[in-house]
């Protein structure tokens, strides 16, 4: 009951009105931040570190984790309405939440992504509340071996993708992967495609892409065939879920924050492959696969749980061991060193007072955004009523400056509309763009990843079959392909259902 | 024409004053690494004192990208005014010995204002590594060349150049893993995937304490106050390299002297608070300040000595 007594704690601290201030004004914030296109939770949370160096830590720590949790709140809003990634963790959300208000059915889609936030949000906490300690030496084991086999489970979601023909699907993955590998190699520091541009010495950003491929082309299509790709507008009994699209949602809500909390406890940037392996394993298990890609929502509902889950399950190493897992996590860190307080086992002993408070606000936290974010649905709804002609081009303005302050680089701005017009082109001949955003994604975490690996062990390959934890996750690759390829699934997939 | 005599008007009003009074409108100071960083928070802390001072804000602007290449090209390009400035830090020395085209000559392509901080260096390693001692480091690593790893935040980094010289200087052979960021570095040396990274005393420090991290030997001069125990390289019988990773502010060439040398004092005035001290003491940096000529010297060390480390080590970069 020693739990209770500190939860007790932790709540008389959060719900000081001082501390639930801040907290609200994080969690706005985020929102905002993660609607912004472009504009990722890394950004909002570096932007407003400057403003907490007046503050006591308890309050800097508790705004800065609303702004991260805030922003993937945020991130689902432009990709169900406007098929924008807000950031790289919504890419999965565009595909079936944007089907869903071509459909008509916005509200429903922007409800249970708030929905599924929520309950992923408060179940994760309560996981990271109550398991931290055991999980974080878990984390400990994930080297880059371990890493580079998860993220082969995270490319297996490139299967479940297709919702034409498989060639395109896989020529499209090769070009991401292949514009993934532009930039300066990590391990002989030789230039790769960069053209001389230093911009490009950092690689093609996933952002740029993203937007360009899916947000900047959506416009243009839409302004070329006017009329006929309009979005239905939506009726006021509309924006709520029907009974049928709760009950579909529930399973994968659950099934996404479990996925979301134990993938996001892995080093690096967790939290977007949690919500690719969420959405594979949702159209993998359903009985309806054919209905992903055009408006299912459980393809909304675990993949914007799992995201949100993910954000709690970052901060069990920050908070237990003291390491901060990736490089939201490690601003945070630096705000409360700042501080002169180092996160780590004996937090919990020397300032339960911040680590409690911490707990709490998380709670707190949600149930704030839910208050935020349910009643505005109906308003971001109506921004689609807006007509094309006034409403694109502010899309479009806001879509390159939220690409232009990532960075501030123009060479940015540049690829967004290169990818934009890239994208057009690829649409009218039918190509999906999501392999395309995956490989990007993937391709230079992976390749780091193995050739880490590689270097660790001298070059000798079967260090991931050595490793229990890779070898597993491998082993789980190998059989959920060998399982499709003999399954009548794949082969459907493969050719008969192409015309 | 009458919109142009009118421009020109303004601009040369706008001239005259900033030479009477410098400054009369808004500094910025590029930084040329992300927000968050430890050299943001440092310009940050610096920028705050400066606009109270002055009552004109210091706007601090992130220009990050090509390991700090990027802003320090735009920095280069501003007018010579001093209301841009930049802040920067190791990677701009280090730069040069990677680079073959560099958009800018560390010497002559700005001026130096004031050496602000610098930050000790440690070699540190997994807490199940045998070694308990920088000797028995080393005899580890000459039992078994080439077979051991360490961990750096990025090829041409400075945490990569350090340990290369780190070993041309102890004879030992290590094999590079990079990683994209200190975060994912040091989180896998402390759960024994790398066996060693060099890596600034305050990341390291919190883990240490907790006995995640063993902290070997500091590559400076003398012992981090924060860690009396952990002896210097040259008291165990090694060379001394007296490597640190460095911050200094510096403008755009042809700056005028009379703005150099009053920023350079409000540098210094800034860092002998006590507040300021302590505030970099908490990041695990120590102030530094003096003269444009103490930077300038500096440089030209550090421009002398990377370039030797980079071609005996064959690391590429471009």
């Amino acid at each position: 009951m020693e739990i209770l007594s500190n939860l007790a704690l932790g709540f008389s601290i959060a719900l000081t009105p001082q501390v639930l201030a801040y907290a609200f004004i994080g969690c706005l914030f985020g929102t905002l931040v993660g609607m912004l296109p472009g504009v990722g939770p890394l950004t909002g949370i570096s932007l407003l570190l400057p403003v907490t160096y007046g503050l006591n830590p308890t309050i800097a720590i508790v705004m800065l984790a609303g702004v991260y949790y805030g922003a993937m709140y945020g991130g689902s809003t432009t990709s169900i309405l406007m098929r924008i990634p807000g950031e790289a963790a919504s890419v999965m959300t565009c595909i079936d939440g944007y089907a869903m208000t071509q459909k008509g059915r916005a509200g429903p889609a922007l409800a249970i992504a708030a929905i599924g936030s929520f309950i992923a949000g408060t179940v994760s906490v309560v996981g990271l509340m109550l398991l931290a300690p055991p999980i974080a030496a878990v984390a400990l084991k994930f080297g880059p071996p371990e890493y580079a086999a998860l993220l082969t489970l995270g490319l297996l979601v490139l299967a479940y993708l297709s919702s034409g023909s498989t060639l395109k699907m896989l020529l499209m993955a090769l070009v991401g992967l292949l514009v993934g590998l532009v930039g300066i190699d990590q391990m002989s520091g030789f230039a790769r495609f960069t053209w001389n541009v230093p911009e490009l010495a950092d690689g093609v950003g996933v952002v740029p892409v993203a937007v360009g491929l899916f947000g900047i082309s959506e416009i243009m299509l839409s302004a070329r065939s006017s009329g006929a790709l309009k979005v239905q507008k939506p009726r006021l009994a509309d924006l709520v879920p029907s009974r049928e699209e709760m009950r579909a949602s529930a399973a994968p809500i659950l099934r996404g924050t479990l996925i979301g909390f134990l993938v996001g406890v892995v080093p690096g940037s967790a939290h977007i492959i949690s919500s690719f392996v969420s959405y594979a394993l949702e159209k993998k298990i359903s009985k309806h696969p054919e209905r992903f890609g055009h408006g299912a929502v459980e393809g909304v509902a675990g993949p914007e749980s799992a995201n949100n889950s993910a954000t709690s399950g970052a901060f069990i190493p920050l908070l237990a061991l003291g390491i901060p897992s990736g490089a939201v996590p490690a601003v945070m860190l630096a705000a409360l060193m700042i501080h002169g307080i180092s996160p780590g086992p004996q937090l919990m002993q020397s300032r339960p007072d911040i680590f409690w408070g911490f707990i709490a606000s998380m709670y707190v936290g949600n149930v704030v955004l839910l208050i935020l974010n349910l009643p505005m649905v109906g308003l971001f709804v109506n921004l689609l009523r807006i007509p094309y002609a006034y409403l694109y081009p502010f899309i479009l303005a806001l879509c390159l400056l939220g690409v232009y302050s990532t960075n501030q680089s123009t060479v940015d701005v540049w690829i967004a509309i290169g990818f934009g017009v890239l994208g057009y082109f690829l649409r009218k001949l039918e190509f999906d763009t999501a392999p395309l955003v995956l490989g990007v994604i993937l391709a230079p975490m992976l390749e780091l990843a193995i050739r880490q690996s590689l270097a660790m062990s001298g070059g000798d390959w079967s260090i991931f079959a050595k490793r229990p934890i890779a070898g597993t996750m491998l082993a789980l690759v190998a059989a959920l392909l060998i399982y499709n390829l003999l399954s009548r699934g794949w082969r459907t997939r493969v050719g008969l259902e192409e015309k | 024409m009458r919109f142009a005599l009118l421009l020109l008007a303004i601009f040369a009003a706008g001239s005259t004053a900033a030479q009477t009074t410098y400054p009369s409108r808004p500094v910025t100071i590029v930084v040329p690494f992300s927000p968050g960083t430890g050299i943001d928070i440092l310009a940050r802390t610096l920028g705050e004192r400066f606009s109270a001072r002055w009552g004109v804000p210091l706007v601090v602007e992130n220009k990050p990208g090509a390991s700090g290449n990027i802003g320090a090209e735009s920095a280069m390009q501003a007018a010579a005014d001093g209301y841009t400035l930049l802040m920067t830090a190791t990677s701009f020395a280090t730069n040069v010995a990677l680079a073959k085209r560099l958009p800018y000559d560390p010497q002559k392509s700005f001026a130096p204002v004031a050496l602000v901080a610098t930050g000790t260096l440690a070699l540190v390693v997994a807490p199940t590594s045998p070694a308990r001692t920088i000797k028995e480091f080393v005899e580890l690593v000459r039992a078994k060349p080439g077979v051991l790893n360490y961990a750096s935040t990025g090829n041409g980094t400075v945490q990569h150049l350090t340990m290369e010289l780190l070993k041309q200087a102890l004879g030992i052979d290590l094999v590079h893993v990079p990683y994209k960021a200190n975060a994912g570095a040091i989180t896998d040396v402390a759960g024994g995937h790398v066996e060693a990274m060099i890596t600034p005393v305050h990341t390291a420090g919190p883990l240490v304490k907790q006995n995640r991290l063993r902290m070997l030997a500091v590559l400076s001069a003398e012992r981090s106050p924060v860690f009396p125990s952990v002896p210097t390289l040259k008291e165990e019988g090694f060379p001394d390299l007296e490597v640190e990773v460095w911050y200094a502010m510096l403008a755009p060439a042809g700056t005028p002297q009379p703005v150099v040398a009053r920023l350079n004092s409000e540098v210094q005035e800034i860092l002998d608070s006590n507040e300021v001290r302590d505030a970099l003491a908490k990041q695990g940096l120590s102030p530094v300040g003096g003269s444009p000529e103490r930077l300038a010297e500096l440089l030209r060390t550090e421009l002398a000595r990377w370039p030797r480390v980079v071609a005996k080590a064959g690391i590429k970069a471009d």
